[in-house]
């Protein structure tokens, strides 16, 4: 009985610990946590196709800008108020209707501004490798907790995040999706 | 001699296991370093060639993946398809390789409690392996036990790194 009860409460012990890291330095930046300059100001959270439709579902935005690439460092959200950049670099139009179909779920939208290129609709471009990883629907935050806060992926981020913001290094991610 | 040919062609008829048997039983071979060795090593390849057989997912495939490990092929690593460097793939390999040949297996590990059948025709083999530790109900391996379970936790959901 020792050993069981031992068992659980370390590996609970272990688990709560690992997110509770992964909340407070919150890699993704999708938890309302104060940022502290030398532990969690600088950001890399790893793939837009993850992070920005969960960080629409965190911001709440009013007008999201959707397109690729060429929106994404062209559309300065901080034009407007209460506004996110949705755009992801590479992305075709399976992926970003899926996109404006989660943002209608999971957020208050009011204008959806819509970027198209010729290439979004190239017969034989596919969603790239990373596109599997999203996770977007209704209640989009609660069913990405797994991911979010007990992975070694986020416990890695937030490692990263860590070293860059102690070193003060320079990153390129900014927090209303404009890169 | 023809009388035993014919002995080890019926067998083989049979299942193959119980024809590993009879010539674990009649084939003596002397046990010294060398055969052991050669042996272990022998059986090594002989999984690490299988399983390609059981994980591929077709036919070609197969062909694929065995004609590259008998280094019919050059190495190219693929950008996109894998996130980690040459670097990186020979040490998980290396990690692997060691808890292989140098760490007790699942049922070695376990022994304590009995977890396969007596079977009294196999032949008694000696298992030997540098690390021998056994599981066990202590609090060290309930400690270890836990740290094993919250790395499985922590594992389950993987988010890739590239973009």
């Amino acid at each position: 009985m020792n050993y069981l009860k031992r068992f659980f409460l370390a590996t609970i012990f272990l688990a709560v610990i690992g997110a509770a890291i992964n909340y407070f330095i919150n890699p993704f930046s999708i938890f309302n946590v104060p940022i502290i300059s030398k532990i969690n100001s600088k950001k890399s959270p790893g793939s837009p196709r993850f992070f920005k439709p969960l960080q629409a579902s965190a911001r709440q935005p009013e007008t999201v800008i959707l397109g690729s690439s060429r929106a994404q460092v062209g559309i300065d959200p901080d034009d407007s108020p209460n506004t996110y950049n949705c755009s992801i670099s590479g992305v075709v139009v399976r992926e970003m209707r899926a996109n404006g179909e989660h943002l209608l779920a999971d957020t208050k939208l009011q204008r959806l501004i819509i970027r198209l290129d010729f290439f979004l609709f190239n017969d034989a471009r596919r969603e790239q490798g990373s596109s599997s990883t999203a996770i977007i629907g209704k209640n989009t935050l609660g069913r990405a907790l797994p991911e979010t806060l007990f992975s070694f992926e986020a416990l890695n981020r937030s490692q990263k995040i860590l070293r860059s913001s102690y070193a003060q290094k320079n990153v390129y991610h900014q927090s209303n999706g404009f890169f | 001699m023809a009388r035993r040919w014919m002995d080890i062609c019926r067998m083989a008829r049979t299942t193959l296991p119980d024809y590993y048997l009879y010539m674990a039983k009649n084939i003596r071979v002397p046990s010294t370093l060398l055969t052991r060795n050669t042996a272990r090593v022998l059986t090594f390849l002989a999984i690490v060639i299988d399983w390609v057989l059981f994980r591929a997912e077709s036919w070609d495939a197969t062909l694929i993946i065995l004609s590259a490990m008998a280094g019919l092929s050059d190495i190219i690593p693929i950008k996109n398809a894998l996130d980690i460097n040459l670097k990186t793939a020979f040490l998980i390999l290396l990690g692997l390789l060691i808890a292989v040949w140098v760490m007790p297996n699942s049922y070695q590990n376990l022994s304590r409690y009995n977890p396969v059948l007596d079977d009294k025709r196999l032949p008694v083999d000696q298992i030997w392996k540098p690390l021998d530790y056994k599981w066990g109900l202590s609090t060290g391996w309930a400690y270890i036990s836990s740290l094993v379970a919250t790395t499985a936790v922590f594992m389950l959901t993987r988010v890739s790194e590239f973009l």
